[in-house]
């Protein structure tokens, strides 16, 4: 097919503590007998992404690509986990066969599970993996539903997603405009995404109002509250140990920054 | 920070981790075959309440010690060694013996002293020692709770939010002077910021002497003292701030062979 490429690269990242190494997804297209095989010490999970992938492609109207299949996770020694790699393993047999071009403009890293019909999955840990591509300097694709946890991170160029067409037109887009189908535009949700979080919803906090008598244990709270001391609290049942507990946290002030 | 879903409403909210005693060590600690943060990285500027304590398995409670005293916890696999943040405020409630009512004047206690003892000593001494505020809440009688409901300026002065003021003054305060809260001084900057007056320094050697506090006993005392202070509004620590701070950690203290 005209426009294939040898070894067509996409990126992600893995998850390892706090940090999120940087994985190359590869996809190369060889000639044989069909068949798909993912290698770079890949989860089951990760290995289920065959059947996902392969069902996602089709009934998002592009064509399974023939042949003998091999995609690479590296590095090779880090363990893949989770369903995050569906998108760039689709995404780079898609490249890799020559049906989708992939901008040279951006770096792009991807993620997302795949449903079979094509549409994306949210994952966990999109959060830290912005922090990093940030850091990095790489946009981001990611499934709609992740896109606030994306952009809470500061990364500005961060796309979500509905599904793999979507996602193929984003990968496509060699400006930051908005796609005109199934993507969004990164900038002006970044702005309502900011004013939303300059006004964050409190939840429901217990005080100590609530709390009938109890002064030396107020008391007590108060001092742990200010000095960020450790507390025991010894007592009967039914004396009120878990309520006067669960009244800390509306004495301490909000989480502010990193 | 770490690990998994995240709630955006949620995000200046500080979490609230209370796990169950069932849980398991992984869970709490953090670990895993994926190296997932466990409830105490959970709760990183927050707070772990663990409820019924001597009900948790006593190797967890005991891994808690270092991130109490560090803010870190190390989880070491073959392939990989992970360095999570654990820096968490550690609230606790127990019963004060296996059935609940020793001290309570409303049901008297069914255990035998060497039952009291087994129970007690399901959290060890330097755990123990490592809580700086132990306190006794004793079940109100029915007179005081109905009395308590028509104190109104006590339930006005709690609902004006004036305690949370208070404790975020104190906090301002010392972040600002020390660069940490009281109760993550080191021994040195305590040192440094805590000179004491005479009377005060006196009573902490007493009341050292008398509880047979530990130097880890004694470095408490000073940190709660300087809350105490920070509240009152005063640069020194007088001893009377001092007297307050040693009564908040009389909980569970083991008597001393000869008490005066």
């Amino acid at each position: 097919m005209a426009g294939t490429v040898s070894v067509a690269r996409v990126l992600s990242r893995a998850e390892l503590g706090l940090d999120a190494p940087l994985v190359q997804v590869e996809a190369h297209l060889g000639a044989g007998l069909p068949s798909f095989s993912i290698v770079g010490l890949p989860a089951p999970v990760v290995r289920e992404s065959r059947e996902r992938v392969r069902a996602a492609i089709l009934n998002s109207g592009f064509q399974f690509p023939a042949g003998r299949i091999t995609v690479n996770l590296a590095p090779a020694e880090l363990l893949k986990h989770g369903g995050r790699f569906d998108l760039p393993i689709a995404l780079a047999l898609l490249v890799a066969s020559g049906q989708v071009r992939a901008a040279a403009r951006w770096q792009f890293e991807c993620y997302g599970e795949l449903g079979l019909a094509g549409e994306l999955k949210p994952v966990g840990g999109i959060f830290l993996a912005a922090l990093h591509a940030r850091g990095a300097g790489h946009a981001l694709i990611v499934p709609q539903t992740n896109g606030e946890e994306a952009r809470l991170s500061g990364h500005t160029t961060a796309y979500g997603v509905l599904d793999l067409r979507a996602a193929t037109l984003r990968l496509a887009q060699s400006d930051s405009s908005c796609a005109t189908a199934g993507g969004e535009c990164a900038s002006s949700r970044a702005r309502e995404a900011a004013d939303g979080a300059a006004a964050p919803v409190p939840l429901a906090a217990h005080t100590l109002a609530d709390v009938v008598g109890h002064w030396q244990a107020k008391r007590a709270l108060i001092i742990a509250a200010a000095g960020g001391h450790s507390l025991l609290m010894v007592g009967p049942p039914g004396s009120g140990k878990s309520m006067l507990a669960a009244r800390l946290p509306a004495l301490l002030p909000a989480v502010i920054g990193q | 920070m770490a690990g998994h879903k995240l709630d955006a409403r949620g995000w200046t909210v500080r979490p609230f981790r209370a796990p169950h005693h069932t849980a398991s060590a992984n869970a709490i600690v953090g670990g895993g075959p994926q190296i997932r943060p466990g409830e105490i990285s959970l709760a990183h500027c927050g707070v772990l309440f663990l409820d019924e304590l001597p009900e948790f398995d006593r190797r967890v409670l005991e891994s808690l010690r270092e991130p109490m005293e560090t803010g870190l916890i190390t989880i070491a696999r073959a392939a990989a060694r992970i360095e999570l943040p654990a820096q968490f405020q550690f609230i606790a409630a127990m019963n004060p013996c296996p059935c609940g009512h020793l001290g309570d004047p409303a049901q008297s206690c069914r255990c035998s002293p060497s039952r009291i003892e087994r129970y007690r000593q399901r959290i060890s001494g330097p755990l123990l020692d490592r809580i700086d505020i132990r306190i006794e809440i004793p079940r109100l009688a029915a007179e005081e709770l109905t009395e308590a409901i028509s104190h109104r300026a006590g339930a006005q002065l709690a609902a004006s939010g004036e305690p949370a003021a208070q404790a975020l003054r104190a906090r301002s305060w010392r972040l600002q002077r020390s660069g940490c809260l009281s109760a993550r001084l080191s021994a040195a900057q305590l040192r440094s910021c805590c000179a004491l007056p005479s009377g005060a320094e006196q009573l902490l050697r007493r009341s050292a002497q008398r509880l047979a506090l530990s130097g880890r006993g004694v470095h408490r005392v000073l940190a709660l003292g300087r809350t105490i202070a920070d509240l009152a509004g005063s640069e020194t620590i007088e001893a009377a701030h001092l007297a307050e701070a040693v009564q908040l950690r009389r909980a569970l203290d083991v008597p001393p062979p000869s008490s005066s």
